[in-house]
């Protein structure tokens, strides 16, 4: 029965890796509970927003047929209806004209930037309306807001090159100061003739060339590869990259003053920086997680990082549109980095 | 003329006095040795000398500059070899060398003739572009001491430089010390070795504890303990049986070692009978048993009653 007391052996090993551990159980749990509360529930379509403009029997009844698919949030005027889709607060807004009990056609304004949620809104709005008025000819005019064709990989370049960017940073810089710490070279520079805030300034400027030339490779592997149109400005695409890079550098140094092998540091960067790109909505559109994991979304650097770049490269937007979401995600890297350097430990 | 002065330098880890009001003179030019067994304070005494730690209490003049207002051109002029390799696996030597001692303002043509030529005494001339993890521990520690004298420092600290090192290496070691020496860097070494800080230091601190406990050169200090001689037996021995050897007349001192047993006495042949008699009654193994003169480990066993431990 030798084996049992080799099985035996493996198992308590196995009990005392952390790493191991973290990856078998919590970091699955978390991916799973993250997927389940997102799509557990059936897929949820985002509120339609409605300008009802025909108060007749017919177009009541119409928009009751509509009820029973969407929610359904009504606006005062067409203008509400297609600004508030361009500014990002609705995926479709459909407008009900005056003459709609006379024939008159559904205007249906939709973001495709927002990906398959808005395709599939529209498709689906399209599919009521036909069924409405019983076959014949499309009752609905679809007008896209940003009025140029949206292509898929400016979803994916920026959302998994934030995520990338944000791993590599995070895990580089905490792994190599951990390194450093185990080997004595960390000691070793401190022993040198040189300020503090050059060593640390070493290694977040190392990080960030190299967060730099992912999001450079990345992009030219979008754009040259597969075609991706940016309508917005390189330069703003660039600002954007360098605030995710220096807040995943902010994390990693934080990493750093608390783990004490590289293991754990990757565990502790993994834990954070999945559950944020789920919620951030690099994955997928954040509008079809329920309204309260949204609530969360909002607040998280990522999703204001995923924000600022659709609206540059999708929608070609300026700094002005874009600057909340940049102040947002510049507060977090502040703060992160604030903390990290805070807690830094300089002495073992 | 003194290079390294310390004053009442104490530090004091969550109420455990780690450094007890150590005064010291390290004289320029001089293979200054700090003894004493593990936890007794001598690496804390170096880390705070070479200003990685702040002491909790007094302070160290190295070079004319204070360890506590000058960190920097303290650290401009010392070279420290760590107990630990702080060396990067995926460089090579010479790069590793390179980037140390660009940090210590080492630049150019003159950084590659010092790179050149320290990797010459160390004798790794033929593994300039081999990158360190393929590096033997040997080969690891030499490097590591070219390291820390890449900058030609006034002084190097060399704390523990051949800890867990097999005799061959820790002898060609002692050889590379004495080299350092001869070309008149001082130097401030730590060992918990008696046998090294015995060949290589001018004068040894004992410490034990956070405090000096004897002072001077290795025959002073071998001398200071009387005209002992040292029963020297190589043998797993029992606890029990030092209790037993203490009650022995003309037995002064008595205690396991790493390898075996020491007896301290002013009458070895007087007593010799009798320890072996005791050594028998225990049923102890005798692998060898020598009447020598005596080392550092006596001095410290004479004066702390324990023995300097690997």
């Amino acid at each position: 029965m030798k084996f049992l007391t080799c099985a035996a052996k493996d198992l308590r090993l196995f009990t005392r890796d952390r790493t191991g551990l973290f990856f078998t159980f919590l970091f699955p749990f978390l991916l799973i509970g993250i997927f389940g509360l997102i799509f557990g529930a059936g897929y949820r379509l985002p509120d339609l927003h409605v300008a009802q403009e025909d108060n007749g029997q017919l177009a009541n009844l119409y928009v009751s047929t509509l009820e029973n698919v969407f929610k359904i949030h009504k606006v005062e005027n067409a203008e509400a209806a297609e600004q508030n889709v361009r500014n990002g607060l609705a995926v479709v807004g459909l407008v009900i004209p005056e003459n709609f009990s006379r024939g008159g056609k559904v205007r249906l304004f939709y973001d495709p930037a927002k990906g398959d949620i808005a395709i599939s809104m529209k498709a689906t709005i399209e599919s009521v309306t036909q069924r409405f008025w019983a076959g014949g000819e499309s009752p609905v005019e679809s007008q896209s807001v940003v009025g140029r064709e949206i292509h898929a990989m400016q979803h994916f370049v920026p959302g998994w090159s934030i995520m990338f960017i944000l791993m590599t940073a995070g895990i580089g810089i905490a792994s190599t100061i951990v390194v450093e710490r185990k080997s004595g070279a960390f000691k070793r520079n401190l022993l040198a003739p040189i300020r503090r805030g050059s060593f640390l300034g070493g290694h977040v400027f190392s990080a960030f060339v190299i967060g730099c030339l992912q999001l450079a490779v990345y992009f030219a592997f979008g754009i040259l590869v597969f075609g991706m149109p940016v309508y917005g400005s390189p330069l703003l695409v660039a600002l954007i990259g360098a605030l995710v890079v220096f807040f995943g550098v902010g994390l990693g140094l934080l990493v750093s003053s608390f783990a004490r092998t590289t293991d754990a540091a990757s565990s502790a960067v993994w834990a954070v920086i999945m559950p944020m790109s789920a919620l951030g909505g690099l994955w997928w559109a954040k509008e079809m997680m329920p309204a309260w994991m949204q609530s969360i979304s909002n607040v998280l650097p990522t999703t204001h990082a995923m924000d600022s770049f659709r609206a540059v490269i999708m929608r070609g937007e300026g700094l002005a549109a874009i600057a909340p979401s940049l102040a947002v995600l510049a507060g977090f890297t502040i703060v992160v980095l604030a903390l990290a350097l805070k807690l830094f430990r300089w002495e073992e | 003329m003194p290079i390294v002065e310390i004053r009442d330098l104490s530090k004091t880890f969550n109420g455990r006095k780690a450094v007890d009001r150590l005064n010291l003179t390290i004289e320029e030019g001089e293979l200054f040795g700090l003894l004493g067994p593990n936890g007794a304070g001598k690496s804390t005494t170096v880390a705070m000398l070479s200003t990685v730690l702040q002491p909790t209490d007094g302070t160290a003049i190295v070079s004319g500059h204070d360890i506590r207002k000058r960190p920097k051109e303290v650290r401009e002029i010392i070279g420290v070899v760590t107990q630990d390799v702080g060396l990067y696996d995926d460089l090579t030597a010479a790069e590793n060398l390179a980037y140390f001692g660009k940090l210590h303002g080492v630049e150019g043509g003159k950084l590659r003739k010092r790179v050149n030529k320290i990797l010459d005494i160390v004798q790794l001339k033929d593994r300039t572009k081999s990158r360190v993890k393929t590096f033997s521990g040997g080969m690891k520690h030499r490097l590591n001491l070219a390291v820390g004298l890449i900058h030609k420092p006034e002084i190097l600290f060399l704390d523990e430089p051949t800890a867990g090192l097999d005799p061959a290496a820790r002898l060609s070691v002692w050889e590379l010390i004495k080299g350092f020496q001869a070309e008149g860097t001082t130097i401030l070494l730590t060992t918990h070795y008696m046998e090294e800080a015995d060949y290589l230091c001018d004068r040894v601190a004992i410490m034990d504890q956070g405090k000096i406990v004897a002072l001077g050169t290795p025959a002073e200090l071998k001398r200071s303990i009387g005209k002992l001689e040292v029963i020297e037996v190589k043998a797993r021995a029992p606890k029990k049986l030092v209790a037993k050897l203490r009650k022995i007349r003309k037995v002064e001192k008595a205690e396991i070692t790493s390898e075996g047993l020491r007896v301290l006495t002013p009458a070895a042949d007087a007593v010799l009978s009798q320890v072996v008699k005791s050594l028998a009654d225990e049923g102890v193994h005798m692998d060898s048993l020598n009447i020598i003169q005596p080392t550092l480990e006596d001095v410290f066993i004479k004066l702390t009653g324990r023995a300097l431990r690997d």
